[in-house]
């Protein structure tokens, strides 16, 4: 598969877009008397391989200016994303970054500028932002920056996502008060992408640059995708996805990292379940609960348009009710509606009718949404927001405590980047529905597509994950509560000793109590992937930062054991900064290298991994956990006439054709 | 003159073309679309016409064209064998088709086009075209007919097989259901050896347009 470019579209497309939003850029001063700092360049190549996506990106600043300059560069934080790496670029040298704790390594990068010394700064801005400071950017020079991330790679429905943030959601009102953004890339502007799949893939997209992208198909179920485009603005995300071939098998895959026999492992467990989940049928009740604030600004057109596709999809039987909130709650509707066609016409023009403002008073529309209950029949609350909550109640447990009280699932749509996924992961876990980002450079429609078929298939409830034969600690939780169609299991942890295990996934389907097993093993010895022990640390410490949100953890708990991940780990969060110093002066303040050693044996691992083909880490080809097969994208059927069955169907037409003239002229000469 | 000109009415394929329009239609008007799509819960609700009408929607405009281009062809070649009869084929093969899908396929739950039935005139004209070539022992019929109906149901083992299509570009989104061209196809072989579809050339329009019987009656004769 190979689609050819055509820049002037992309041009147009990257052009509408920075009509519409805030992006990834320069920050400088509203108060600076100079001139911003450009960037020359912005070149990003992933990696998506064995569960996870590596991005490195490399960019140029240049300081058009008389003097030298700090440069800053902010950009929306990717979801999961473990900051692993930073290294700028002087001259013939490099020097690299070390995590510390956030207060120490900001206090070193100031001395080492104030200085006039080479310095860089990575550092956390919560849910919202990862932003570097270097300096000095020379007068009339450039000085060009590396850093590199990796995250784990969700599929659902056998569709893999991948986001590339760049469009800024406008949800940082003081961010914006004190810095003007340049977005602009006066140089070339690329993206990367490289796809090695374990499983068959269908299809690749890139949505909203089907005409752009280049998609090339390398080898067996191993892809490239590649965008291009001079003097840009970074303001529009990209987002890939690859569809896997239908029928898969449910299973249950493990990559692990255990250098040394004598100390623990680490392991992420994928399952990707094969159930008989059944379509719904009958009646169920849907509140739209929507989020009409000034910040939903730009997301508005996707979000009318995602409910209006939603709506169109109800059957007779269903009944909803809209409630849309801003600084109050209000409701639409007056109580339950049945979703017969000429209520959801009427329903539809209302929506169009929706315009933003005012700020997000997110508690008084779900405490809105939950007002009306009817016990004999299933009520869902679609949610759709950017989770900014700035007014009314907003602490992340008081939403815990009011879900707990209901027997209603919360599925959220989180439109835009830097949103608030933390507090969307507490109400939809509290509520045991689930949430789904939605970028405007998704397809949106099939985001809502993939979400519905999750809201009408039946569930696994009270799904439990046990392993047992091998020790392991530090898990992701074992109790996961529901399990939809579709959904992937992802479980890191920790593990003593490699052998057999058993894994047990137990839970209840329509009123019976379901068990799947399997039997594996843990490797003695792993080398392959380092990266592993970033992931594993990241998804511990969103695990205990959830706990602190819902109320179970003590903050300043939750904050000594993240900083000790953090630095164990060498990972930027809110606790912990990178700096980037020469090794002069690293070695000046006493620092360990500690993320120096962990780099260089990642990048061996990489090196390994790149000259291979995919590999398949599936563990329970011997004994299946699942006897069906994975849920596909199922939600539009089709028989489909290919050009190549049409030629046979020509072709016995023609014949058809020839043996009538031929049968006529017979009966003609007799 | 007027003898003649109902003669032509005769010939015309009219049914085939009556059968195709709609689905023109229907796709220039969306909201029919969704009225009359193969949904699964709207069935479960009684709205059960969606079972024959499903078939007259389609997803994209690529989907139309090839479904309706390969329905028009075969149409026409199978109404001039007997129209009553491919009448039948169409009415048959578009309820067994959905019947199937609803039944054995339920990941799907919106179904559309018309290529379970182009299968079913696929298999019934293909047959019949063999049945008549082995006859009259007709060498080149039979290679070009075999040939044809060898590569169809290769490519329906290999879908049934694989349990996807073997050359659509999938990126609309859509999944293939293989099932509904089995059955079509089965549906058009039974009627083709068990009925003797429009044995050629015997058909309606050709022995009310000429004055002799055909070179088959004669042969039964």
């Amino acid at each position: 598969m190979r689609r050819m470019f055509s820049l002037s579209v992309l041009a147009l497309l990257f052009g509408l877009a920075s009509v519409t939003g805030e992006a990834a850029g320069t920050l400088t001063a509203r108060r600076s008397s100079h001139s911003p700092i450009q960037l020359r360049d912005h070149q990003v190549t992933v990696v998506l391989n064995n569960g996870f996506a590596r991005t490195e990106v490399v960019q140029t600043f240049h300081n058009p200016n008389d003097v030298d300059l700090e440069a800053v560069y902010s950009f929306p934080l990717p979801k999961s994303a473990s900051l692993s790496e930073l290294t700028i670029f002087v001259g013939e040298r490099e020097i690299h970054g070390e995590v510390l704790e956030k207060e120490r390594a900001t206090q070193i990068y100031e001395e080492e500028r104030d200085q006039g010394n080479d310095a860089g700064l990575a550092q956390q801005n919560g849910y919202q932002s990862f932003a570097f400071a270097v300096s000095p950017v020379r007068a009339q020079e450039e000085t060009r920056i590396r850093f590199i991330y990796y995250q784990p790679i969700e599929i659902d429905t056998a569709v893999g996502r991948y986001l590339y943030p760049l469009e800024d959601g406008g949800t940082d009102e003081v961010a914006a008060s004190f810095w003007v953004p340049n977005e602009r890339v006066h140089g070339s502007f690329s993206i990367d992408v490289e796809l090695k799949s374990a499983w068959p893939v269908a299809d690749v997209r890139v949505p909203d640059f089907e005409s752009d992208a280049q998609i090339e198909e390398l080898g067996e179920n191993h892809y490239r995708v590649k965008l291009e485009k001079q003097d840009v603005e970074l303001n529009r995300d990209v987002v890939v996805y690859y569809r896997l071939e239908e029928n898969l098998p449910g299973r249950v895959e493990l990559l692990a990292y255990r250098p040394d026999e004598n100390k623990p492992g680490t392991f992420m467990m994928v399952v990707t379940p094969g159930l008989d989940l059944k379509p719904i049928t009958g009646g169920a009740d849907y509140t739209f609960v929507l989020d009409l604030s000034g910040s939903m600004d730009g997301k508005l057109h996707a979000l009318i348009r995602g409910v209006t596709e939603t709506l169109q999809d109800m059957n007779p039987e269903d009944r909803f009710r809209v409630v849309t909130f801003s600084s109050h709650a209000k409701e639409l509707t007056n109580g339950w509606v049945p979703a017969t066609e000429p209520n959801v016409e009427r329903m539809i023009r209302q929506l169009e009718r929706l315009r933003s403002s005012g700020s997000t008073n997110l508690y008084d529309g779900l405490s809105l949404g939950l007002k009306v209950v009817d016990d004999d029949r299933a009520t869902s609350i679609l949610l759709v927001t950017d989770a900014v909550t700035n007014t009314g109640i907003v602490d992340p447990k008081e939403f815990h405590q009011l879900m707990s009280q209901y027997d209603v699932r919360v599925f959220a749509f989180l439109m835009g980047n830097n949103a608030n996924w933390p507090l969307m992961r507490t109400i939809s876990e509290s509520s045991g529905g689930f949430w789904a980002p939605v970028s405007n450079a998704d397809d949106v429609v099939g985001q809502i597509m993939l979400a519905k078929g999750k809201v009408r298939h039946e569930s696994l409830h009270d799904a439990q994950l046990k392993i047992r034969g091998v020790k392991v600690f530090d898990t992701t939780d074992e109790v996961i509560g529901k399990v939809y169609s579709g959904q992937q299991l992802t479980v890191f942890g920790r593990y003593k000793d490699g052998g057999s295990a058993s894994v047990e996934l137990a839970a209840r389907l329509t009123g019976e109590d379901k068990t799947y097993t399997t039997t594996f093993e843990f490797p003695v010895i792993a080398s392959d992937h380092p990266e592993l022990e970033r992931l594993w640390a990241l998804d511990r410490i969103e695990t205990i930062n959830a706990k602190r949100d819902a109320g179970f953890t003590p903050a300043e708990e939750a904050r000594s054991a993240v900083l000790d991940l953090a630095l164990d780990h060498q990972l930027v969060t809110d606790y912990t900064s990178m700096v980037a110093l020469s090794d002069e002066s690293f070695a000046g303040r006493g620092i360990e290298r500690r993320n120096q050693e962990r780099v260089e044996r990642e990048r061996q691992a990489q090196i390994v991994r790149a000259g291979r083909p995919p590999q398949n880490t599936r563990v329970d080809q011997s004994r299946p956990m699942f006897q069906h097969p994975a849920p596909s994208v199922g939600g539009q059927g089709s028989g489909a006439i290919d050009p190549v069955s049409g030629a046979i169907a020509i072709g016995i037409g023609l014949l058809a054709a020839a043996t009538r003239r031929r049968a006529r002229k017979d009966t003609q000469r007799s | 003159m007027f003898g003649r000109t109902k003669a032509a009415a005769r010939h015309a394929p009219i049914a085939s073309l009556l059968f195709s329009v709609p689905a023109v239609v229907i796709y220039l008007v969306p909201s029919l679309g969704d009225f009359l799509q193969l949904e699964r819960a709207s069935v479960d609700a009684g709205e059960w016409w969606r079972l024959v009408t499903c078939h007259w929607t389609h997803w994209s405009l690529d989907h139309l064209l090839w479904d309706t281009l390969v329905f028009v062809i075969l149409g026409v070649a199978c109404e001039r064998a007997s129209r009553a009869r491919f009448v039948a084929c169409v009415a048959g093969s578009a309820l067994a088709c959905s019947l199937g899908v609803w039944l054995f396929v339920p990941q799907v739950e919106s179904y559309r086009g018309l290529s379970g039935v182009d299968s079913a005139l696929f298999a019934v004209l293909g047959l019949s075209l063999l049945r008549e070539a082995v006859s009259e022992r007709r060498a080149g019929s039979i290679a070009a007919a075999g040939s044809l109906l060898v590569a169809f149901v290769g490519k329906t083992v290999f879908e049934v097989v694989s349990g996807t299509t073997m050359f659509v570009d999938s990126s609309a989104g859509t999944v293939s259901v293989p099932l509904a061209h089995v059955i079509g196809a089965a549906l058009g072989g039974y009627l083709a050896t068990e009925h003797r579809f429009g044995r050629w050339p015997k058909d309606e329009s050709d022995t009310a347009s000429t004055s002799g019987p055909s070179k088959s009656c004669r042969r039964q004769s």
